[in-house]
């Protein structure tokens, strides 16, 4: 029902991008659909995707930050008279004189670029502007109006204008601006339905918006400029087109040019510019200039602020971006959302737990006559989802503090406090929002990297991106800690405070992904990429009450998505894991097991190897065994067990691998999950339960995976488990790029060059971080 | 500095330029008109940043850089390397 289509539109990086250039002009938009296209035009976190939602009833992302939305989309909108149209929501812009990548597409479709790629030209653009920063919004308009594009003027957050008591006077900006003016309020859907009504009357009668009356410097520049060029780019270009060029040089417009020589033309904008010079004013700021000079005599008299008084965002600002109360409040907050995870989790976490140990049972008891589907089910498939569906009550509340978040407006101090933290290595201050995306999730966060206008700084965020832990590292470092704090509680000196050391280190393993990433993101800004620190400007939104609707909706999404990949991805490696875990199970290898056994047991016993068969067949065949017959008979099992794991292919191969991992502490099942979690950080967690529920470490009264864990042994006797290996093992999974969508993901932003030299990178720091956490950890 | 200060105060100039990025936190200074090409100048016209408009230093980060300023009921945050490069006039 929604089409998300996503264009490449410029890869080479440049400004005037080689293939820009060769395609036809304002053709007549070619429609897929044959529905009148619409577009939301707009400055960041004006409200457009929130519009977007509550016209078309779809659901994309919405935040209180400026840069959510850094793609376009399209959904279908049916108005009154049952006309349909298709609404496109577009990234915000403050300027048409664009640069970063996210901007360039609302230009782009704007000049109708796009038309051959299946987003024509907009038949009528709707201009959504805050109400309550009117100016500002108005600039980006004036450009818009330019384009000759029939518009409609959205007055959004009206509600907000009316809790401030400011009132609009719409009736007056729509007879000086000529469009329809609608005041409305996305959140609350006030104003939806003559919103709808106004788009249909301008499609219909297509109003177009009163542009800037240029001064006299500015049409003479004009004058010069197209007084220059030959007769035919002349009659092909309009004269905003040209006048977008005289201010801004690197205009995508100049494009448009094409055809003149080069050096010409840059001679003649010389010579336009020096027009406005000689009038006596600034050929960078004159635009600037003339359009608010304009937008404050359309504005005269339509607002009237109610009295001053002070707002919520200032008060609270004094507050929250105070130099010590704002650092106390922000690593307050953090820790906070960490102990709920920690915490709170845990109780829904048992329910889980118990639900799928009491489902294995169950079914377990069903399949009774056919081992080898129960054990599929039981120790594959229940083991491997269950495992990882344990922790989705964690996801959710993640996702949940996530969306306060995002939703509240904190995101953005959150930037400002922490900038220059991660400024020193290059970065630029626009890529800390993708990288606090990143804790969620890598793929949006790589994805959110397009706000930054530097091609070089833009690729040093995607690579910084996935160090940042994402929610799928989280059951690995869940169980870990988990298993920690039992081995802490082992130990006399540590026992009072395992709980604490163990939630301490699972909040350290999310800092450790930013220890890494910031001297890295140094290394490649400084000496390979060599960009400099780009210039950057972040708004600060107002502070908003968290939309339930919204945080809601991040929560469920989040939470159905890891349920999906449960169900799908980890399903299928589940099944895949169990069948290498389980085969080949040879008879040779239980009956050598078997004979090992008897051998060891009777010389133990100092019986007979004979006596001690004959035992022990007769405790296997008996009716009504006795305890000490069960325990035997559960032995040999046990041992047999054990055996064919050893023997099965996935441990052939774990331990073929194992010498890699060996500096890491890890043993072959250890190395058998990292290697089987390449496709997806969690599935570390399915593997466990599944080589342990089918090995013979477990015993039947193991209650869980963590005391399998810690009761597991080296081959000589001592634990696996030690605290340098736990740590190493989240160490590795903090720092590996373990996730092929994510890969997918950074070879669609970059290059698959780029794609592979992440990868390789993550792979290799992870191990190495292992390898150091077990070394350094065993001189103690 | 100071002594350029001094001198303007006694021929009684009001006029004090300096670059934004010196401006103390709470403090009020007013856009000149920048002959630059530079792209955060751009950046803040687009924001409305025009000459002769009043900015007030709203915020300072806690390790001094970025800071937040405040201007035509907006508030936006810039490092302060891009900052030195707006000259603004003191508002006595
Ligand atoms: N009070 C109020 N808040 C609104 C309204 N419309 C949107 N918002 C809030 O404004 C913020 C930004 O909304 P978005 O829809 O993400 O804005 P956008 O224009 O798509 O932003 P970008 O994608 O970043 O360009 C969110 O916190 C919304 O909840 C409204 O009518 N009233
Ligand atoms: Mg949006």
């Amino acid at each position: 029902m929604e089409k998300i289509s996503e264009e490449n539109s410029c890869r080479c990086g440049k400004k005037h991008c080689c293939e820009d250039a060769d395609v036809p002009e304002a053709v007549p938009a070619a429609k897929p659909s044959g529905l009148p296209n619409v577009a939301l035009v707009g400055n960041a976190n004006t409200g457009k995707t929130t519009l977007f939602n509550s016209l078309t009833g779809l659901r994309q992302h919405v935040g209180n930050y400026p840069g959510v939305t850094v793609t376009k989309y399209s959904g279908p909108l049916k108005l009154f008279h049952g006309e349909k149209i298709e609404l496109t929501d577009l990234p915000g812009i403050y300027s048409l004189a664009a640069t970063s990548k996210d901007e360039r597409v609302v230009i782009d479709v704007l000049s109708g670029r796009l038309a051959k790629k299946g987003t024509p030209r907009p038949d009528a653009i709707v201009c959504v502007v805050d109400v309550n920063n009117l100016q500002r919004n108005l600039f980006l308009a004036t450009q818009v109006a330019e384009l000759g594009i029939p518009m409609v003027l959205a007055l959004n957050q009206i509600d907000m204008a009316r809790r401030d008591g400011l009132t609009v006077n719409t009736d007056l900006l729509r007879e000086r601006l000529g469009i329809p003016v609608i005041a409305v309020s996305a959140r609350k859907g006030e104003g939806i339905d003559a919103l709808k009504q106004a788009i249909a009357d301008v499609l219909k009668n297509g109003n177009k918006m009163k542009t800037v009356s240029w001064n006299a410097g500015t049409r003479k520049a004009l004058e010069t400029l197209r007084g220059g060029l030959s007769e035919e780019v002349s009659k092909r270009v309009s004269d905003a087109e040209l006048q977008r060029v005289i201010f801004d040089v690197a205009s995508l417009v100049a494009n448009r040019l094409k055809g003149e020589d080069i050096e010409y033309i840059g001679e003649l904008l010389k010579k336009s510019r020096a027009c406005i010079r000689e009038a006596g004013e600034n050929p960078h700021s004159t635009e600037a200039i003339q359009r608010y000079a304009f937008i404050k005599e359309i504005l005269a008299g339509t607002l009237h602020h109610g009295k001053e008084r002070t707002t919520f965002t200032s008060v609270f600002d004094k507050l929250l971006l105070n130099r010590v109360l704002g650092v106390v409040f922000f690593f307050a907050a953090m820790w906070g959302v960490f102990w709920c995870i920690y915490t709170l989790a845990a109780f829904p976490m048992d329910w889980i737990d118990g639900w799928f140990g009491a489902l294995g049972e169950s079914v377990g008891a069903k399949l009774e006559g056919s081992p080898m589907f129960q054990s599929l089910v039981v120790d594959g498939i229940i083991a491997g989802v269950g495992g990882v569906l344990v922790f989705l009550p964690q996801i959710l509340i993640l996702f949940f503090f996530l969306g306060l978040l995002e939703s509240t407006g904190y995101m953005a101090r959150a930037a400002f406090l922490m900038d220059k933290l991660f400024g020193w290595c290059g970065l630029n201050g626009k890529s800390f929002v993708p990288m606090l995306s990143g804790y969620a999730c890598g793929i949006p966060g790589i994805m959110g990297a397009r706000t930054i206008e530097d091609p070089k700084t833009r690729l040093a965020t995607i690579l910084a991106v996935p160090f940042m832990s994402c929610g799928a590292r989280m059951p690995v470092y869940v169980l870990m800690c988990g298993v920690l704090q039992r081995v802490l509680a082992q130990n006399p000196s540590y026992a009072e405070s395992s709980a604490s050391i163990a939630s301490a280190v699972f909040v350290g393993m999310y800092l450790v992904g930013v220890l890494v990433a910031v001297p890295v993101s140094w290394v490649y800004t400084k000496f390979i990429l060599k960009s400099k620190a780009a210039p950057f400007v972040l708004e600060m939104p107002r502070y908003q009450l968290p939309r339930l609707r919204d945080v809601g909706l991040r929560v469920w999404q989040s939470g159905w998505e890891y349920t999906r990949r449960a169900g799908t991805i980890i399903f299928a490696m589940s099944v895949v894991i169990w069948f290498l875990t389980y085969f080949p199970r040879s008879e040779e290898t239980a009956e050598q097991a078997r004979a090992e056994f008897v051998a060891e047991a009777a010389a133990a016993q100092n019986v007979p190897a004979a006596d001690f068969e004959k035992m022990l067949a007769a405790a296997e065949s008996a009716e009504a065994p006795s305890e000490a017959q069960e325990a035997l008979v559960g032995e040999l099992e046990h041992r047999i067990d054990g055996a064919w794991m050893e023997d099965s292919y996935i441990g052939r191969f774990g331990k073929f691998c194992q010498p890699v991992f060996a500096p890491c502490g890890f043993d072959w099942r250890i190395t058998v999950g990292v290697l089987g979690s390449f496709p997806a950080r969690e599935l570390i967690v399915s593997t466990l339960g599944i080589t342990y529920k089918l090995g013979g470490d477990v015993d039947e009264e193991t209650e869980d995976l963590y005391a399998a864990m810690e009761k597991t042994t080296h081959a000589d006797g001592s634990p696996v488990f030690t605290i340098p290996v736990i740590i190493g093992i989240m160490v590795f999974f903090a720092l590996c790029g373990q996730c092929l969508a994510e890969i997918v993901v950074i070879a669609r932003e970059s290059s698959w060059k780029w794609a592979g030299i992440a990868w390789a990178q993550m792979t290799f720091l992870a191990w190495l971080g292992a390898v150091l956490c077990c070394q350094i950890g065993s001189l103690f | 500095m100071c002594v350029l200060n001094l001198n303007c105060e006694e021929i009684g100039f009001s006029q004090h330029m300096i670059p934004l990025s010196e401006a103390k936190i709470g403090q009020r200074v007013q856009v000149q008109n920048l002959d630059a090409d530079d792209p955060v100048y751009q950046r803040l016209l687009a924001f409305g940043l025009t000459p002769g408009v009043e900015v007030r230093i709203a915020h300072v980060a806690p390790l001094g850089d970025p800071i937040a300023i405040s201007f035509c009921s907006q508030k936006v945050m810039i490092r302060r390397a891009d900052a030195a490069r707006v000259m603004v006039e003191e508002i006595n």
